[in-house]
């Protein structure tokens, strides 16, 4: 037995780090003539469930020349393994140490996986500032959600890449193929990549600073982009959707064929980050995925399919995609499942379709308590539209709703927290109406995250509520949210707070990042793994004050970490955006009524497309 | 309806595939398959398979059953070609039979498993030290492990009861190979791994492989398949 083998058999859960499923490619190392490794920094269950790397993935090892393999955070136990054993961190398919490869990929799909990129760097052997490394090391590159602010972790990454990745992903690697046969130095391949649009290299950029930390500037250093723009793939329709996926034989996260209906999303909740860099909408037709479900389902087996998409019921066609495929799918006891379920367009006999007859709960996302809380994050939700969508689910069947909300949001009022409570208790009493003989068995179950402003949206200048106040309003919501049917969760206030220093942080955070992982930080958004005390250790040691990034209310004409990174939505949308908000005004979803100039299509230039054909504004 | 009875084998690295794993694996195998599965009714229907004894974690097989139930009966070479077309690498159909008559499920009728430890003493310099060791183990009354108790905390068990046999063949290269006959079902079991933790002198870490598994009544022994017929 290798010396790996002996150590996997004493880990828990070998088959996290096996490979071997059913899907899985592997290529001859020998004849590929650049090879990848896409990196999630979390454990298999949580990266081999994200959609993004699964089709990377494919484009990568479809190409003849290149090759793509998974590399997932090794949890505690394999950690203290390798490193007693000074064995390397490696992929699944060949088993090679991450510095085997040309180029490692890392998505950014949350601000406390952090040190779990490091941690995997320095496992896989690699330096972890981008300075100290040469030719000999691969390149690294870092790409999705937390691409659009990666100055906290610049340092240690040679590119980033803004955007949708399907198609700059070959033209990357055909720049890395080339690069190689010339044998070309590490310096002027990250000039070349340079070039390809959506490809930013933070070294050809310098930072400086004024003397109360905010930013005097940022100044391209090389002959590059001023800003470096997003890419999005135009039209999703020719944008092949893979037809194969890895069936992990251990139970991930979301263990079921994804299907990505759509991108973008317009509704224009003013908090949401999301809703904001993955502009315009762009849906497929319902041919084009009904096609594709049909050839996953018999690749994979799978008996779930997913209909994922920022929101999905938002789908122009959903009642017609739904429709037909349950007429396809049904007898082969193929379960389709929505994610996420919009409260005023909660179309009860389609909720009863999706849950195949089980009623164990649903979700709504109301997110603020009271009408003017929600008028001001532009999420046009009423008080009746809540109630007419809880009385449809519980005369529907269900028993238990979720409703998820968020604290801290601008503006808000112990009114606002209240506000939550009563509004679950109205919905509580309501089902108790309808389920007269059982009415102990209704319940509504509350969860209330903390708000975390968001880079590129038009709260990236509003303070994030500080860790005392947090505490107050949770002991406040607690307080009135009391009774027979009525459960209350809540995140953990220093998460949250940590997130928010880093999704609006600056350079000078690398540092900090650097030292918690020191420390022995990993796996931070792990409850059991979060070690806040380290942390603020960390802080301390640096000398940088965290609540200067996450508490403290911007100026419009501040100059922002990001500022450099274009996603599309221009600044002066975001901030007549964050000025309507303060009036408490609603600007509508341009799939139905006008233009709101957010900029996206005449940036990008692209229209937004529905499946039924042109966007309707 | 049709009853089938399986044997696979489950090997390399899907040793560290867990059982409840494999339950979710083979589900999704035979939809790839395309095989007429029978489903169980109510809300949540779910395909008629019934698996054998559990194999632990990091322990290979070449005789691992399961029963399925189609809706419709098809060609037994054929059903082992798709499966074979759409397993991972690891796991392998070798045998098929079509139940003859109702059959019991396997965990009811599997009593005695066979496991085989290659590369025991492979770094060993006397192979002798560890043939005298599985004499002194078996000359024991009792050999106490140490499992966890339902509802918490650990218990103490005499496994010793559960040895059945045991048998030295020499494979050449790799030194002598023990074969280890137990007792398994739901009198209870001793892990193939459980056995060498009483070992007290030195061993290299096996590969460890269940041969057989027997429907034993005390004067004859047949394979699972046999009661099909």
């Amino acid at each position: 037995m290798t010396q790996i083998e002996e150590i996997l058999a004493r880990v828990e859960k070998p088959s996290r780090y096996t490979g071997g499923e059913w899907g899985m490619v592997k290529k001859d190392w020998t004849k590929a003539q650049v090879r990848v490794a896409l990196a999630f920094p979390d454990l298999y269950e949580v990266g081999q469930s994200h959609l993004g790397l699964r089709l990377l993935y494919d484009q990568i090892n479809q190409h003849p020349d290149y090759l793509a393999e998974r590399v997932y955070a090794p949890w505690i136990d394999l950690e203290d393994e390798l490193r007693k054993a000074a064995k390397p961190l490696f992929s699944l398919e060949s088993r090679r140490s991450l510095a085997e490869f040309d180029l490692v990929g890392f998505t950014l799909q949350y601000e406390l996986s952090y040190t779990n990129i490091l941690n995997m760097m320095d496992l896989g052997g690699i330096p972890l500032a981008a300075r100290e490394r040469g030719s000999e090391h691969p390149l690294l590159i870092a790409g999705g959600p937390g691409a659009y602010n990666p100055e906290p972790i610049a340092e240690f990454f040679d590119l980033f890449f803004l955007g949708e990745g399907e198609e700059a992903i070959l033209e990357i690697l055909a720049v890395l193929a080339r690069a190689k046969r010339a044998g070309l130095s590490k310096a002027q391949v990250k000039k070349e990549l340079s070039k390809i649009p959506g490809v930013y290299v933070p070294e050809f950029y310098e930072v400086s600073y004024h003397q109360d930390g905010t930013l005097a500037g940022i100044r391209a250093a090389e002959v590059v982009p001023v800003r470096v723009t997003k890419r999005i793939v135009a039209d999703l329709e020719q944008c092949p959707i893979p037809e194969q996926q890895i069936v992990p034989f251990t139970d991930i996260v979301h263990d079921r064929i994804m299907l990505e209906l759509f991108r973008g999303c317009t509704r224009g909740c003013r908090f949401c980050q999301a809703g904001m860099i993955y502009r315009p909408v762009r849906e497929r037709s319902v041919p084009t995925l009904e096609k594709a479900l049909d050839k996953l389902l018999k690749q994979t087996g799978y008996g779930e399919v997913s209909l994922t998409s920022l929101s999905s019921s938002d789908y122009s066609e959903i009642r017609q995609l739904v429709a037909r495929l349950m007429d396809c799918y049904s007898a082969e006891h193929v379960n389709i499942s929505l994610p996420s379920l919009r409260i005023d367009a909660f179309p009860a006999d389609l909720a009863e379709r999706f849950q195949g007859g089980r009623k164990s709960s649903l979700t709504f996302a109301p997110e603020a308590g009271t009408e003017r809380m929600r008028r001001v994050i532009n999420k046009g939700v009423t008080r009746e539209d809540m109630l007419s969508a809880a009385e449809a689910a519980f005369r529907g069947g269900w028993q238990r709703l979720k409703l998820y909300f968020m604290m801290g949001l601008p503006t808000e009022t112990d009114e606002d927290i209240i506000g939550i409570a009563e509004l679950a208790r109205e919905v509580l009493n309501l089902g108790k109406g309808i389920w007269k003989q059982r009415p102990h068995a209704v319940q509504v179950s509350v969860s209330v995250s903390v708000f975390v402003p968001k880079p590129h949206t038009p709260f990236q200048w509003r303070p994030q509520l500080s860790l005392e106040e947090v505490e107050r309003r949770q002991r406040l919501l607690a307080d009135h949210l009391k009774g027979r049917g009525l459960e209350l969760h809540w995140h953990d206030a220093r998460t949250s707070w940590l997130e928010g220093v880093f999704a609006r942080g600056d350079r000078r955070l690398a540092a900090v990042v650097k030292t918690a992982w020191e420390l022995g930080c990993r796996f931070d958004g792990w409850a059991e793994h979060f070690r806040f005390d380290l942390w603020l250790e960390a802080f301390r040691r640096s000398g940088l004050e965290p609540d200067f990034y996450a508490n403290r209310q911007r100026s419009y004409t501040e100059i922002l970490p990001w500022d450099h990174l274009d996603a599309g939505v221009c600044k002066e949308f975001l901030q007549d955006e964050d000025r309507r908000a303060e009036a408490g005004l609603l600007t509508p979803d341009c799939r139905q009524a006008a233009c709101s100039a957010c900029g996206v299509c005449p940036g990008l230039q692209v229209r937004p497309s529905l499946a039924g054909g042109e966007g309707r504004g | 309806m049709v009853d089938y009875r399986l044997r696979y084998s489950k090997q390399g690295e899907l040793r560290f595939i867990s059982h409840l794993d494999l339950v979710r694996g083979f589900e999704r195998i035979l939809r790839r398959a395309g095989l007429p599965v029978a489903y169980s009714e109510g809300y949540n229907p779910h395909p008629k398979l019934g698996f054998g004894p559990a194999l632990p974690l990091g322990v290979e097989s070449v005789a691992e059953y399961l029963d399925m139930e189609f809706t419709r009966s098809v060609d037994l070479e054929e059903i082992i070609a798709r499966l074979n077309h759409v397993m991972p690498p690891g796991l392998r159909a070798l045998e098929l039979v079509e139940a003859a008559r109702k059959l019991k499920p396997l965990t009811a009728v599997i009593n005695c498993a066979v496991y085989r430890y290659e590369g025991l003493a492979a770094g060993q310099d006397d192979p002798e030290r560890i043939r005298r060791e599985v004499e002194r183990l078996w000359k024991q009354d009792t050999l106490l492990v140490t499992r966890k108790a339902k509802g918490g905390g650990t218990k103490n068990l005499n496994v010793r009861g559960f040895l059945k046999n045991w048998q030295w063949l020499e494979q050449p290269g790799s030194g002598p190979v023990l074969c280890l006959e137990t007792v398994i079902g739901n009198q209870g079991t001793i892990r193939p791994d459980e056995f060498l933790r009483f070992f007290a002198v030195p061993i290299d870490t096996p590969r460890i492989i269940r041969t057989d598994l027997w429907v034993d009544d005390g004067i004859n022994r047949v394979s699972p398949l046999a009661l099909c017929r």
